[in-house]
């Protein structure tokens, strides 16, 4: 190979390599809206499934705390739909209770909780969604991959947080049912601007008023271009209660099975 | 009336009441236990010798199998009576329970599970040291195998063999489709399930089950001793010790000891289900050939003997949700056989609505759960259901007296259950159970349980559960019958 060929093919390598950022540096340059942030996001950081635990720290107004132990279950289906299970772990009184979802395009999601007591899972209602899951901060709702064809997102500018630079987007409800089912009447995100990853959440009430705040710590780069937090406090200003989650251990995209969400997995305790 | 049964039985031998109950500790009976203990303990001592060690760092891996593997409860309950009755004088019960739960699995498909419990009452309802093997003592015992199986795991079937639970249908209060299991009448209200010896395979097709459980031989469900406050005739002068004085049985006859299904191929119990998800709905199908675990009693000349009755129950259940709704209802057609009872179709319909946490918060709750279930063999649950009782044949066998007492409870009746959760250590639930009777007999009359009650976590180890239990009706109505049982109750439970 001769060097005006090398120089014939590095100069190509030079023009795909800038054809390849180019989308990236437009939008750079002439401000990504809301939703391309959005998206951004959600291209960098999805996983096809994930497992991972948890401890759940519970802290009372007047600092009283208890902990749970959670295993999660995360998976993507072909359909691009999401399947959940939440399985508890400890303490005692609550080991063995199980949240089975599967969400649904056209229809309501499907969702079955196991209470160890009964023996048996029981249907749910997944629309009861803005209602808290197990004694935590976190509303169904909150636990749920973010939905971004029922959401209009508007990016509002640009802040500091904890010395990072971050988009500042808006999410409202845009579908009926949305706006119905939702508990928020508006949510606002603080992503990254270096990692595209949302690190702070505002959550608004029906009437408008701040009502819980979440922030995402000690953040890590897992694999590829994938980020989690390990920490996320969740805050009830009203209840003046809090949630902390922790996560003890992670995989991503090592397979997990759709038999593991499945209505015999969940009651297997 | 007199009795002459007492324990266990041996089919057609009539023997003189002996309240010392020699049969209740006989000697065959202890030295089965004896075996039975000795074998669980071999089981509990090998998988703690031959199972993995803990890691490394765990000074004592005895300890930490045990704190992987072993999780406890202690329950201690107070139930204060307002009132003395003629069969019982004491108003006040108290009761112990030690229980644990033994969790091991091994070489990945293997679960091995096991519930040892041991229990002591101030009503002697717990007498003997053990139970026998297939728990037909109608007292309970101090120690008590609840649950304890093996289970294999295979890709898409699992196998079980041991002492288990069925939780079949769909219904909160009241599920006709489940019989397998039989229930402890000893204290009504509470009507706790007993496990039973059986094998179980299930098979699961994508979004679908299918389980049959084959049970060998048959357990009957514990009765209200004939002292009892509980008994269903609990003003009865009649001295035997039998739950079976509210059947009717005249006054001169002799009572013999139960007759129970023998221990042959054709007494074998069995049971299938199968079970499908849709498009938000699930679906079950259930078959049950077996014994109703209540007795009914053969009068003939002046002898009466209870005898239990073999029955084919056909079920079905559904559930689905819709908006904030989740919609049950499960129905089932039970056939009696050579006309010894009443074949009915009991039907379930209910519903649980889950309250809004922007709506209750306000009120200063989490959550309010409302559960309303309707059941019509006459019979309502309210979670809310209904429950409604259809008579399909009546029992046409005149040496039959049926007892019905707990069996058929619901025949038109709204059951429901109201839960305010004000936060994560408070609940307080208000259950109703309303027997309705539009056309009021000697026999029917509206009658009513209500139970008040007040949930309390001291931390997440110990919890307490308060409140009333309270019955209206008729003197000879279901629930009526005793309301000199209003009482309040108190149980602690702590978690190790």
């Amino acid at each position: 190979m001769n060097h005006a060929h090398m120089l014939r093919l590095s100069r190509w390598g030079v023009i795909a390599a800038l054809a390849a950022f180019v989308p990236w540096l437009s939008l750079a340059g002439e401000q990504m809206t809301g939703r391309q942030i959005m998206d951004k996001q959600k291209q960098l950081h999805e996983s096809k499934d994930e497992e991972f635990r948890q401890d759940m720290l519970l802290i009372d107004r007047n600092g009283n705390t208890s902990k749970r132990e959670v295993e999660n279950f995360y998976l993507k289906t072909p359909d691009k739909l999401t399947k959940t299970m939440i399985i508890f772990l400890s303490p005692a009184d609550v080991r063995g209770t199980g949240l089975l979802t599967w969400e649904q395009k056209t229809r309501e999601d499907d969702q079955w909780l196991y209470l160890p007591a009964s023996g048996k899972e029981r249907r749910i209602a997944a629309s009861g969604k803005k209602n808290k899951f197990m004694g935590t901060d976190f509303a169904y709702e909150d636990l749920r991959p973010e939905n971004l064809d029922t959401h209009t997102y508007n990016l509002l500018g640009s802040e500091v947080v904890g010395g990072q630079d971050c988009y500042v987007v808006e999410a409202l409800p845009s579908t009926d049912q949305e706006k119905s089912e939702s508990g928020y009447a508006k949510r606002k995100f603080w992503i990254r601007k270096d990692i595209f990853y949302t690190i702070k959440k505002e959550f608004y009430n029906k009437q408008g008023q701040l009502e819980k705040i979440s922030v995402d710590e000690e953040l890590g780069n897992v694999s590829g271009p994938m980020w989690r937090s390990k920490k996320v406090t969740m805050e009830d200003l009203k209840a003046k209660h809090k949630t902390t989650t922790i996560t003890t251990e992670r995989k991503i995209d090592k397979g997990v099975p759709d038999s593991k969400f499945t209505l015999r997995e969940l009651t297997k305790k | 009336m007199r009795e002459d049964q007492n324990h266990h039985e041996n089919p057609g031998l009539a023997r003189p009441l002996d309240k010392k109950a020699v049969d209740l500790n006989g000697e065959n009976s202890v030295y089965k236990w004896v075996i039975m203990s000795a074998f669980f303990a071999a089981l509990i001592f090998s998988l703690l010798v031959f199972l993995p060690p803990a890691s490394a760092e765990d000074e004592n891996p005895a300890h930490q199998w045990f704190k992987d593997h072993v999780k406890g409860t202690l329950l201690y309950k107070n139930f204060a009576h307002f009132q003395t009755t003629e069969a019982e004088q004491r108003t006040v019960r108290q009761e112990g329970i030690l229980r644990l739960e033994v969790d091991q699995t091994f070489q990945e498909n293997w679960r091995f599970f096991l519930v040892p419990q041991w229990k002591a009452d101030t009503a002697n309802y717990t007498a003997s040291p053990f139970q026998d093997f297939r728990d037909t003592y109608l007292r309970d015992s101090y120690f008590y195998l609840k649950e304890g199986y093996l289970k294999y795991r295979g890709d898409n079937f699992d196998v079980a063999v041991g002492k288990q639970f069925y939780t079949w249908g769909t219904a909160d209060g009241f599920n006709p489709t489940d019989n397998l299991n039989p229930r402890d009448y000893h204290d009504v209200p509470d009507r706790e399930k007993l496990g039973i010896f059986s094998f179980a395979a299930t098979y699961y097709p994508p979004d679908a089950s299918l389980t049959l459980v084959v049970v060998p031989f048959f357990t009957p469900s514990r009765l209200p001793l004939a002292h009892s406050r509980w008994s269903p005739n609990p003003n009865s002068k009649s001295s035997d010790d039998s739950a079976f004085g509210a059947l009717g049985v005249p006054a001169d006859t002799t009572a013999r000891r139960r007759e129970m299904p023998g221990k042959r191929l054709d007494k074998v119990q069995v049971g299938l289900r199968a079970k499908q998800t849709f498009s938000g709905w699930d679906v079950a199908l259930s078959y049950f050939d077996g014994y109703n675990t209540q007795p009914v009693v053969r009068v003939a000349d002046t002898v009466a003997r209870p005898r239990f009755n073999r029955m084919h129950v056909i079920g079905a259940d559904f559930t689905t949700t819709s908006g904030k709704f989740e919609y049950h209802g499960e129905w089932a057609a039970r056939l009696y056989e050579s006309g010894r009872a009443t074949s009915v179709l009991p039907i379930v319909l209910g519903g649980m609505y889950t309250m809004d946490y922007d709506w209750v918060k306000d009120l200063g709750l989490d959550q309010i759960l409302w559960n309303l279930e309707y059941v019509r063999e006459d019979q309502i649950l309210w979670n809310l259901e209904y429950v409604r009782e259809i008579t399909l044949r009546k029992k046409f066998n005149d040496q039959y007296r049926e007892s019905g007492v707990f069996d058929r409870p619901f025949q038109n009746s709204i059951l429901t259950r109201l839960t305010f959760k004000v936060d994560e250590n408070n609940e307080l639930y208000t259950s109703i159970n309303w027997n309705i009777h539009y056309h009021r007999t000697d026999h029917h009359h509206d009658n009513w349980l209500v139970q008040p009650k007040f949930m309390h976590k001291f931390s997440d180890s110990l919890k307490v559960e308060a409140g009333w239990e309270l019955f209206w009706g008729a003197q000879n109505s279901f629930w009526g019958k005793w309301k000199r049982n209003d009482r309040t109750f108190a149980k602690f439970t702590y978690f190790f």
